[in-house]
């Protein structure tokens, strides 16, 4: 065909639907109730079976973990909320159901459903906790977070005893059950034990909705960027001691983190944490001839850019070309990018990068499976990385967080360099 | 904090009342927030003296946002907002309020402005959620009811009062009724209609010259006026007001009771004048009506009602559904839906409009009044949760036993789209992300990815777009888009062109005039605009199947020269190398893959399709190309008949048949596979799509699968008929009834290795020790029917899991 149809091209982002599938995934036993049309539930093929090979959401013998109501926008109905109670009762009542997500497409929030007050007045057999994004223009990080503060909102206040050693992650984005992120919240385990801090419970991890509860018990909840209001509610819930950070990433960001949750729990990192970050660095080092002075083009999230932007700086490469699949969000970047697009069309990403040609431009690119679909800069070396990752999948531990995560992260971008691809 | 949101009929009073409210707060020292609902942002004129600038949902998020849109007014201690809203005729104004009232409560305004109140006043058509939006969670904590004495005002608020009662969950009291009188006389009727309904007058207030003049000055009476007979009573109102609102209680009349009531006749439903409890009317007598109208109840299955209709003298058997969870094809009655059970063996054909006419007849009963007749009152089954499935799957609530299949939805019929033309998607970026290639439910569906990993981001395609429809669009109206939209697609689709604009569900809330805009785009570009419901692009609605038509017709016969080879392989891609070898090896000429659609159509003597098609194969007749669809080239006996039909198309003598080497390998294959079993599972009404093909779209499976050497059964779920041609076959066939049973029937099979699923590595299947295939090991052609035959072997040796898992 001759033409294509640029000028109605999409913005390069994703839906919050999205992020609350996303959440919906992340807890083992979430029962995801989409008040919609069935077209709502293609959004888990984003994720099972294409980005996270272990999800659960849906099932060989039916049992699925998501849910929809088939409700229309015409013709109108005369009792929506009759209705709805009836399908909360419904998704209530799947078996295994630990909590009941409630979302809703955007029509039906247009009709002004009290979303809020029927989950309330649903939540007996299990908590059902309504994540209704309030704008359409939300997107999936927004929807995310959304979720992540719903389940707290469902885990209830609960003031309990708590060692001030004991460390909730909140706001981790678990976008999949594969080794990468187990090999995160391993790795970060690792580290807070060897600072004398117990890692207690990170929000969310794939545990069930009754395990999430051990974040109630811990002494410090540490706010990680994709769920900060769910990190401020569940430490106000529990009375915990409340820090904010951003993500683990590279061996000064580790270290930074590592002091700012040490800090909040009142304990010095030993000195065997920092030969920890030593080790570590030395066996990143016979890479750093390869990288130094390499810039990256980044696309994907934006916290996951913040945290990468840092590393390259420490290992001195650069990222100074962001294409991020967002809304615009405020970063805290200590240099200005050259290019820094948020959720662009597609055919705008690609002429922008196209126009730093030669030795000004990227020797590689880190970011989803978007970047290669969408042909953002085809032929640069790519390493896939974020969410969705469809060609890349890691079956066992290959953690990209912490000081064994920095040093994965180091071989992958010297194998992309080398080979095209890590 | 008071939390204060009026209602009541358009023009009684309320925005008087609120504003000379919110002033009259401040006055006792208090500081408040007095938020207009209203699109008409006229709310707030008395307290500011001006219009103030609406609230706008595109003016971005944030707290920042939302402050900026409070307004300091002329009253001491009182701050305004409006929300605004659509011009009339436009958008949807209940979206902007609850956009408004979103962002109000993502901010934190009303905690951390300061405010000792909220004063609400919300227009008088109360007609969507969104002005219901103060009610929510978080928001109001007291409604008033405003009202006159008149008929329709007292109406109005019995309907806002049922409102107010619902949303008593999150906590909102009704405080009771403000009643703003024409006449002074009416005081007793506002009375007797709040004492009927179980709810208090709050304060009387009536006519006064003093609130004509302060309007007109733009101040409120009764700052401007202290000593008016109004200003008195409001702050009788307001005291009455701030006091204590009574936890529930009140009972909203039937509209039954209410009619009576307005008649001036006792009634016998609400709360009599001398107290008790609500009494509901009385249910329609449903039963009778469904005895005279011919249905009988005859059970329940999975929350569906089932009757015997009586047509003549014959007993048809009918399913009722609620409307939410009806099927496609139904006919929606009221709140239910009705349709023929679908075994309608030894009755006499029936057309559907019949039943469709007298289910009609009952359309003043809801399905509770139906549920009433079957005994099921105060019961009523949780209603299906539907999962992701293919769409002719009907399924039972989560946890009931469902019985998923093994054979999943090929029955759908769909269209080709028109290479060329353009399809706009009017639509949010969640509808943008309603499809997805590969994934589990596409592995259920039988569509995985064609290519290597990667998502193709959703309808970014050559030839298709979604509007990105915003909350803007919502509150504000979305024409502009839609012309921008249709038109950027005619002037990429070019004059006579087809651009198909699909409407997705919350554009379609706002029921724009799309069919002028379609008309001016027309007007503009010279491209067909078609309107089309929904974002089913291949879904084959009999215009749009004719449209597609004519317009692929119109684009072969421009497209028309001298065919310079002998077939084109159609619709389906590149054709496969073994199929490609095999007409080379027959002297057949194939156009070469990659050429533009129309004109590789145009250079074939023959079309070569896969599978009929509702909009191609007249475009082709009408563009006098001939085409065939063959049987599907696979097993030998599959590819030799469908060598044979591309052949007879072209009027060339000659068959297909195996070389002797290939034969050769065939039998040692054959050999190979002697003693394994392969099963197929399956319902009663699927053996003949297991016969024809259909069931795998096309490939006629089973008959593969013997003529391999592997020996077939058919596992049978339920007692239903079986078409006779299956037993010439030699399959052997087992029923079954239950889970249990099947896995048993699975376990126990000697021989059986492989078991058909389309669910790839189907856990069923591997926990009772056997082997899931499905049509990834398939390959056309006979070279294509050979390596089928080793993967399949190499499957049923295969046990990873049996030794692992």
């Amino acid at each position: 065909m001759e033409h294509t149809f640029k000028k109605a091209e999409s913005p390069l982002s994703m839906p919050a639907q999205l992020g609350i599938f996303l959440a919906a995934n992340a807890v083992s036993d979430a029962v995801l109730a989409v008040d919609g049309l069935h077209c709502a539930i293609h959004k888990a093929d984003y994720i099972a079976g294409n980005h996270d090979l272990r999800s659960t959401l849906l099932s060989d013998d039916g049992r699925h973990r998501v849910l929809y109501s088939m409700a229309a926008p015409l013709p109108q109905e005369r009792d929506p909320e009759g209705r709805l109670a009836g399908f909360l009762r419904a998704s209530a009542g799947s078996p295994g159901a630990g909590v009941v997500l409630l979302t809703a497409l955007p029509f039906l929030k247009l009709t002004g459903a009290d979303y809020s007050g029927l989950a309330a007045a649903a939540g007996e057999r299990v908590p059902v906790a309504d994540a209704v994004p309030s704008s359409m223009e939300a997107d999936w990080l927004d929807g995310y977070a959304l979720a992540l503060d719903a389940l707290v909102r469902a885990l209830g206040p609960r003031k309990t005893k708590k060692n001030r050693r004991d460390v909730a992650l909140v706001g981790y984005m678990y976008d999949r059950g594969e080794g990468d992120h187990a090999g995160n919240i391993a790795e970060l385990g690792r580290l807070l034990g060897a600072c004398g801090l117990r890692l207690r419970c990170v929000l969310p991890s794939g545990a069930a909705f009754r395990d999430l509860s051990a974040a109630l018990e811990a002494g410090v909840v540490v706010s990680l960027p994709y769920g900060r209001e769910a990190a401020a509610r569940l430490a106000s819930a529990s009375g915990a001691r409340l820090v904010e950070t951003g993500l683990p990433m590279g061996f000064a960001g580790t270290a930074r983190w590592l002091e700012s949750v040490c800090a909040a729990a009142g304990v010095k990192p030993p000195s065997s944490a920092a030969r920890l970050r030593r080790e570590a660095a030395l066996s990143a080092a016979p890479a750093l001839r390869a990288l130094a002075n390499r810039k990256a083009a980044f696309f994907g999230d934006p916290w996951l850019f913040g945290a990468f932007a840092g590393f390259a700086e420490e290992l001195c490469m650069t990222a100074p070309f962001a294409v991020l699949a967002c809304r615009p969000r405020g970063l805290s970047l200590r240099e200005v990018p050259e290019l820094l697009l948020f959720s662009p069309r597609a055919g705008e990403a690609r002429e922008a990068l196209a126009s730093f040609p030669g030795c000004g431009g990227p020797d590689l690119a880190v970011g989803n499976s978007f970047w290669r679909s969408e042909g953002l800069a085809p032929g640069l070396p790519f390493m896939e990385f974020g969410f969705p990752s469809y060609g890349r999948h890691a079956l066992s531990a290959e953690p990209f967080l912490g000081y064994e995560g920095a040093v994965r992260l180091v071989s992958r971008l010297l194998n992309t360099l080398q080979s095209g691809a890590g | 904090m008071e939390r204060i949101v009026f209602f009541g009929k358009g023009g009684i009073g309320k925005s008087t009342i609120a504003a000379n409210l919110s002033a009259a707060l401040a006055a006792r020292g208090g500081r408040v927030l007095h938020i207009g609902c209203d699109p008409k942002s006229d709310s707030t004129v008395s307290l500011a003296g001006r219009q103030v600038p609406p609230f706008s949902p595109a003016a971005g998020g944030g707290p920042g946002s939302v402050i900026s849109c409070v307004h300091p007014s002329r009253v001491k201690g009182v701050d305004c907002m409006e929300a605004g809203g659509p011009k009339p005729g436009m958008g949807c104004a209940g979206a902007g309020i609850g956009a408004m009232l979103d962002a109000i409560g993502d901010s934190g305004l009303l905690e951390k402005g300061g405010y000792s109140a909220a004063v609400f006043d919300v227009l008088g058509d109360v007609v969507c959620g969104g002005f219901a939006a103060p009610l929510r969670a978080g928001f109001a904590g007291k409604a008033v009811i405003v009202t006159s004495e008149e008929s329709l005002s007292l109406y109005a608020a019995n309907k806002l009062m049922a409102m107010v009662k619902n949303y008593s969950r999150n906590g909102v009291r009704l405080a009771g009724l403000a009643a703003n009188l024409k006449d002074p006389a009416g005081e007793k009727r506002v009375r007797e209609f709040a004492a009927a309904a179980g709810t208090r007058v709050l304060g009387v207030l009536l006519r006064d010259p003093a609130v004509t003049s302060a309007e007109r000055l733009g101040r409120p009476a009764a700052l401007l006026f202290p000593r008016s007979d109004f200003a008195r009573r409001l702050v009788k109102l307001a005291a009455a007001i701030k006091a204590p609102a009574p936890a529930g209680g009140f009972a909203p009349l039937t509209d039954h009771a209410f009619a009576e009531f307005a008649a001036g006749r006792p009634f016998s439903g609400g709360r009599p004048p001398g107290g008790g409890r609500s009494v509901r009317s009385r249910p329609p007598a449903a039963a009778e009506a469904l005895k005279a109208a011919g249905f009988e109840p005859a059970g329940v299955i999975k929350g569906q009602l089932v009757y015997d209709w009586r047509r003549g003298r014959s007993r048809y058997r009918v399913i009722v559904a609620e409307g939410m969870a009806a099927r496609p094809g139904m006919n929606h009655v009221s709140d239910w839906a009705v349709c023929f059970h679908p075994d309608m063996r030894g009755l006499p054909a029936l057309d559907g409009g019949e039943l469709a006419a007298a289910a009609g007849g009952l359309s003043h009963l809801s399905f509770a009044d139906l549920l009433a007749c079957h005994g099921l009152s105060g019961t009523r089954p949780a209603p299906p949760a539907h999962l992701p499935q293919s769409d002719d799957i009907i399924d039972s609530p989560p946890g009931s036993g469902q019985w998923r299949g093994f054979l999943l939805g090929r029955s759908r019929r769909e269209c080709a789209v028109p290479p060329g033309s353009v399809m706009v998607e009017h639509g949010d970026s969640d509808c943008l992300f309603s499809s997805c290639i590969g994934g589990r439910l596409n592995m259920f569906r039988g569509e995985q990815a064609a290519s290597g990993p990667g998502p193709v981001f959703p309808k970014g395609e050559p030839g298709t777009a979604n509007t990105g429809f915003s909350d803007g669009d919502a509150a504000g109206g979305d024409e502009d888009r839609i012309l921008g939209a249709m038109t950027a697609a005619g002037r990429a689709a070019g004059p006579g062109a087809l651009v198909e604009f699909y409407t997705g569900c919350s554009p379609m809330l706002l029921a724009s005039d799309s069919a002028a805009l379609a008309a001016e785009a027309r007007r503009l570009t010279g491209a067909a605009v078609r309107l089309e419901p929904y974002n089913n692009f291949t879904a084959p609605a009999e215009e749009k199947v004719k449209a597609r038509a004519a317009f692929m017709a119109s684009r072969f016969k421009a497209a028309a020269r001298r065919p310079k080879a002998d077939v084109n392989i159609a619709g389906g891609g590149a054709a496969p190398a073994p199929l490609l070898r095999l007409l080379d090896r027959l002297g057949v000429s194939v156009v070469p893959a990659g050429a533009d659609f129309y004109e590789a159509a145009a250079s074939a003597r023959l079309q070569v399709l896969e599978r009929p098609d509702p909009a191609l194969c007249p475009a082709l007749d009408r563009a006098g190309l001939k085409w065939t669809v063959p049987p599907a080239p696979y097993g030998f006996a599959g590819t030799s008949a469908w060598a044979a039909d591309i052949l007879k198309g072209l009027g060339r003598p000659g068959r297909a048949a195996p070389s002797p080497a290939e034969k050769k390998a065939a039998a040692a294959l054959r050999a190979a596979a002697a003693g394994t079993g392969a099963c197929f599972i399956c319902e009663a009404e699927q053996v003949e799509g297991l016969l024809s093909g259909a069931a795998f779209g096309g490939p006629r499976l089973p008959a593969a699968l013997e003529e391999a050497g592997f020996g077939v059964s058919v596992f049978v779920r339920g007692e239903g008929p079986l078409p006779p041609r299956s037993r010439e076959r030699s399959w052997r066939v087992v029923r079954f009834s239950s889970d249990g049973e099947l896995s048993g029937l699975l376990k126990k099979t000697g021989g059986l290795r492989l078991v058909y699923s389309d669910i790839e590595m189907d856990r069923r299947v591997l926990e009772a020790g056997k082997i899931p295939f499905s049509l990834s090991v398939l390959l056309p052609g006979y070279e294509g029917a050979l390596e089928t035959c080793r993967r399949l072997l190499r499957l049923a040796r295969w046990d990873y899991h049996g030794t692992y898992l």
